[in-house]
């Protein structure tokens, strides 16, 4: 019994130590104002697509940079670099989250995670798919 | 919606049968629970109580039927099914569309939970009535879900009771000021929106029946364990409860690498794994109740193993209800790529888990008394919860009273487990069995802690301390994928530790000598596999993944040695030594696909241009193909050559040659076009037996798509001339696409015989079909002006044809006409292409197959086992 309590002991010890782990270190959604005080930091930064401003993908030129604009939840909009192909259905995605850092004025983002409102759950404004007469 | 239209075609009577049987459901299930509840004191009961199960199950299989029926024949005035069918569908999804939304996976499991039900009436004997209320009250929970019924209070607040399956699609309030549903015969317009993209594949409809009935089964082992708590025994179940444990166990395994097999043929994000909380949600019960069931194998339960063995079985359910609620109300938000739907239950949900959790420990006070005081406490801290749950003061008043709750619940269960006192030699396997069970607490703590995090974090909102460790707003790290690497890792290699040598050690005391020899025969001989396996690994710079290979194939070869030399290959004593040998190889396997795969499709030449842009800009990852282009990728010569449609889905043919340019084999990535939910990609995947070379398209230019899927005269495309074509009235043009009929000419100014006009227009008449054989009129115009000829050239919208006349030949009563189809700018025709390099990855699917049999063998050996001994 005594060695099954040293067991759980020490089973509670690597417990509290994996919390410790886990919650030495808690990140938040931060805005680029935010990420722009720590740059090289990596942040989340979640913000809407602006389509009103130019979204530049060459491939042909380079198909790892993919530029494009978002403004996060202060209205602040950003320019962000990702390096990597500009995923397939991020025209119709509307809320993007990037992780990434901030570096001379600009967001180079490490990862794109899109949330397409339609494609798992109904946006408020849906249209009803009518059949070709 | 207007009420006084008469709507035409609606056959709004498999509705009222189906809601009929998910109220006869509810209503049985409730019966059932009752007649089993008493069954207890008053035996004649038991019979009544089977007659409301089998009608239960009866009223949820007609459930299912009617809903199947309402989707084969297309019946879109019932929002379930226009929300994931359509009339374009193939047949052979229309499972997967049954399960794809959430009223549908909880229909499919409560049909699983009446199977098992059915199955404890025929097979476990004495225990069935303490079984089967248990698992009619899960039953009637879970009808709620889908029983949809909406309550007001306090005269504006709305609670919703479930998700309706057969609200009208009119009616729906999505649907409301929609114009098509004031017309009477909207029904003949009306299409479905169809299933999610990513769903259109074969495992989809295997996976998630095989998911769910694992989840379903891990109610039984609750079920057994609370029931019997309920009466006070805890012993005479540990015995029959076990293959019920292992069965659960091997089939919620089986769906969850099923699970992880779609992710690797189906989706692109390349791999197998990745933490995803859909993912873990799965892999979290299984881990707890591995660790109850091992705990059951002790042939002398006692003291604290047998505290935990009782706690691990009845965690695994609660794991499941928990996961559901995580991953089902929306509560996770931003912090997964999963967008999660809240169809407005989490508190339906929640109430769900937290009264199956306070359950068991309700039951576990012995005294009638303390049972009712504690339950009547629970109930006035729940109706408190509801109402105040926005004050900080009062959910930490509730957690408090909720950890008190815990120690009573510890303290009383001491009091009725046998042997707290009693001492067990190191060298048994009762104290390594403990310690495995531990290491695998460890390892789903930490995965549902991470997990759970953003739903901690809105409960310890303005909670002091608490609210600081788990902020409200919060995200994942960037490394948590990594985070997750390294703990699960680290634990994965304890419990494959413990798994390579607790076959040599017997129950009780183990001499020293021999447990030395095998020990050391294991550790030499599992070096072997290592080093043949890391010859064909990139080693370099990933030198750290080894320890865990190693690890693994000493799980591997040990239990391999126990089945040669102990167990002689007899199959009755081999199932545990097979399902760790799988367990063995699956996790060798993730090691050296998850740690060794390579990206191969790195264009070299872009370096430069990326480093210039940022420093962060090393990996490149994508390579550009245009058509007809041959690009070194990996040892192979790659010619993009063709592009093949099968609407919705585009292929993209890509031949692999050898160096002396021979095919060796074509993949056909493709990307499944879906307007409304985005272009999905798919990989094509070239297997051997040591390593796949995975593909998938990271990108296609829209104007690209566009061109390969409806050809016409918008776009960066360009023109190709066909050739110019002698015609006479009635003849036919076929073009790549389309074909084109020379219907005549026609004036266009009115003619009279008096004079000649000036000016003279006639139109050339052509029907141009698509190849659907959609129609459209095309008319080219010459104009005749003082004997100067000029042609207008006209476009098909359709097909992007363009007709010019050339010349007019009234001898020969024929035109001559100048056609020209559509082509892709050559510049636009390319595709970025990402494959990456998995070794190894067979002795994952291996090693899964080989641990689900083990597992099985087991439960069905237990069984017999138990059907011999009466």
């Amino acid at each position: 019994m005594k060695k099954l309590l040293l067991i759980l002991v020490l089973a509670l010890g690597l417990t509290g130590a994996i919390m410790y782990y886990s919650l030495a270190e808690s990140s938040e959604y931060a805005t680029f104002s935010k990420a722009s005080q720590a740059p090289g930091r990596e942040f989340h930064v979640a913000g809407t697509l602006r389509r009103d401003l130019e979204m530049q993908y060459d491939p042909r030129t380079n198909a790892n940079v993919f530029i494009f604009y978002l403004k996060d939840s202060e209205n602040q909009t950003f320019k962000v670099i990702y390096n990597g192909a500009k995923p397939q259905d991020f025209d119709n995605s509307e809320q993007v989250v990037v992780v990434g850092s901030v570096e001379n004025d600009v967001f180079h983002a490490r990862q794109i995670l899109l949330k397409c409102p339609s494609k798992y759950n109904d946006g408020p404004q849906m249209k009803v798919a009518e059949r070709r007469l | 919606m207007d009420t006084s239209v008469a709507y035409l075609g609606e056959q709004t009577f498999w509705g009222l049968l189906g809601r009929g049987s998910v109220c006869l459901a509810l209503g049985c299930a409730m019966a059932a629970f009752l007649f089993y509840w008493k069954a207890e004191s008053w035996p004649g009961l038991k019979r009544w109580g089977r007659w409301a199960f089998g009608v239960h199950v009866l009223a949820i299989l007609s459930v299912v039927a009617v809903v199947l029926y309402l989707m084969l024949n297309h019946r879109f005035e019932y929002y379930y099914v226009w929300q994931h069918s359509n009339r374009s569908m193939s047949p052979r999804f229309i499972f997967s569309a049954l399960w794809e939304g959430q009223e549908g996976s909880f229909l499919l499991w409560m049909t699983w939970h009446g199977v098992l039900g059915i199955l404890v009436m025929v097979l476990s004997g004495r225990f069935e009535s303490r079984i089967m209320w248990v698992l009619s009250l899960v039953q009637v929970f879970l009808v709620t879900m889908i029983l949809g019924i909406q309550f007001v209070v306090d005269g504006d607040k709305q609670v919703i009771l479930g998700s309706d399956f057969f609200t009208l699609t009119r009616e729906h309030p999505a649907m409301r000021n929609v114009p098509l549903f004031l017309q009477s015969d909207y029904l003949h317009r009306l299409d479905g929106r169809g299933l999610n993209p990513l769903l259109q594949n074969y495992w989809m409809t295997i996976h998630p029946p095989v998911l769910f009935l694992g989840f379903a089964a891990t109610v039984l082992p609750y079920a057994w364990v609370v029931g019997s708590l309920r009466q006070g025994d805890w012993v005479s179940w540990v015995k029959p409860v076990l293959p019920w444990a292992f069965g659960a166990l091997g089939l919620l395994g089986a769906g969850l690498l099923m699970g992880a097999a779609w992710a690797y043929e189906a989706l692109s994000f390349g791999g197998f794994w990745a933490w995803d909380p859909v993912e873990n949600a799965s892999l979290v019960p299984w881990l707890a109740l591995a660790a109850g069931a091992h705990l059951l194998l002790l042939p002398r339960l006692q003291g604290l193993n047998h505290f935990l063995a009782v706690l691990f079985l009845t965690l695994a359910f609660i794991l499941v209800l928990w996961s559901t609620f995580l991953t089902r109300s929306g509560i996770l938000g931003n912090s997964s790529v999963h967008s999660f739907t809240d169809l407005g239950m989490s508190g339906q949900l929640l109430l769900y888990v937290g009264f199956f959790s306070v359950l068991p420990g309700i039951l576990v006070l012995k005294r009638r008394k303390w049972r009712a005081a504690v339950t009547l406490a629970v109930l006035l801290m729940g109706v408190w919860l509801a109402l105040e749950g926005e004050n900080a003061v009062v959910r930490g008043i509730i957690l408090v009273a909720a950890f008190i709750f815990l120690i009573m619940t510890f303290w009383s269960a001491t009091r009725q487990i046998r042997g707290w006192q009693s001492a067990e030699p190191l060298l048994s396997r009762e104290i390594w069995m403990f310690t495995g069970s531990l290491v695998l607490t460890l390892s789903w703590f930490q995965i549902i802690h991470e997990t759970s995090r953003p739903a901690f974090g809105k409960a310890f909102k303005n909670l002091s301390f608490l609210g600081q460790w788990y902020p409200a707003d919060y995200a994942p790290p960037s490394d948590i994928i990594d985070k997750y690497n390294y703990v699960q890792g680290l634990l994965a290699g304890a419990i494959l530790l413990l798994m390579g040598v607790t076959q040599f050690l017997r129950y009780r005391h183990t001499p020293w000598p021999t447990f030395a020899r095998h020990f050391a025969a294991t550790a030499l001989a599992a070096f072997i596999p290592t080093v043949l396996v890391s010859a064909f690994l990139p080693l370099h710079g990933r030198w750290h993944y080894l320890p865990l290979l190693y690890l693994a194939f000493f799980c591997l070869v040990g239990n391999g040695l126990y089945l040669w030399r102990v167990a002689r290959w007899r199959l009755k004593d081999s199932a545990a030594s097979l399902a760790h040998m799988g367990f063995g190889l699956l996790l060798a396997g993730a090691v050296v696909a998850g740690g060794y795969k390579t990206v191969v499709s790195s264009n070299p030449s872009e370096i430069l241009n990326l480093e210039a842009l940022s420093r962060d800009f090393k990996n490149t990852q994508n390579l550009l193909l245009h058509k007809g282009d041959t690009v070194r990728l990996h040892r192979y010569n790659v010619v993009y050559f063709r592009d093949s449609v099968r609407a919705p889905r585009v292929f993209f043919g890509l031949q692999f040659l050898d160096d002396r340019n021979r095919t060796l084999f074509t993949l056909w990535p493709q990307i499944q076009t879906n307007p409304r939910m985005g272009d999905v990609a798919e990989p094509s995947t070239r297997h051997t037996l040591w390593s796949d070379l995975y593909t998938h398209v990271a990108y296609v230019d829209k104007a690209k798509l566009k061109h390969l899927l409806q050809p016409d005269s918008s776009g960066s495309v360009g023109l190709r001339e066909l050739g110019t074509y002698r015609l006479r009235d009635g003849d036919t043009v076929h073009t790549t696409n389309a074909l084109a009929v020379f219907l005549g000419l026609r004036s266009k100014t009115p003619l009279t015989l008096a004079q000649t006009p000036d000016v003279l227009e006639i139109e050339a008449r052509f029907l141009v079909l698509d190849r659907k054989k959609n129609p459209s009129l095309v008319t080219p115009v010459i104009r005749i002006e003082n004997n100067r000829f000029q042609s207008f050239a006209a476009r098909c919208e359709l097909t992007g044809l363009r007709f010019e006349v050339a010349q007019i030949l009234p001898q020969e009563k024929s035109i001559e006409l100048r056609l020209s189809e559509p082509v892709l700018n050559p510049a636009d025709d390319f595709i970025i292409l990402q494959a990456i390099l998995f070794p190894g990855i067979n002795m994952l699917w291996g090693g899964a197959i080989l641990m689900t049999l083990g597992i099985l063998l087991a439960a069905v050996r237990r069984f017999l086992s138990l059907r011999q001994v009466p």
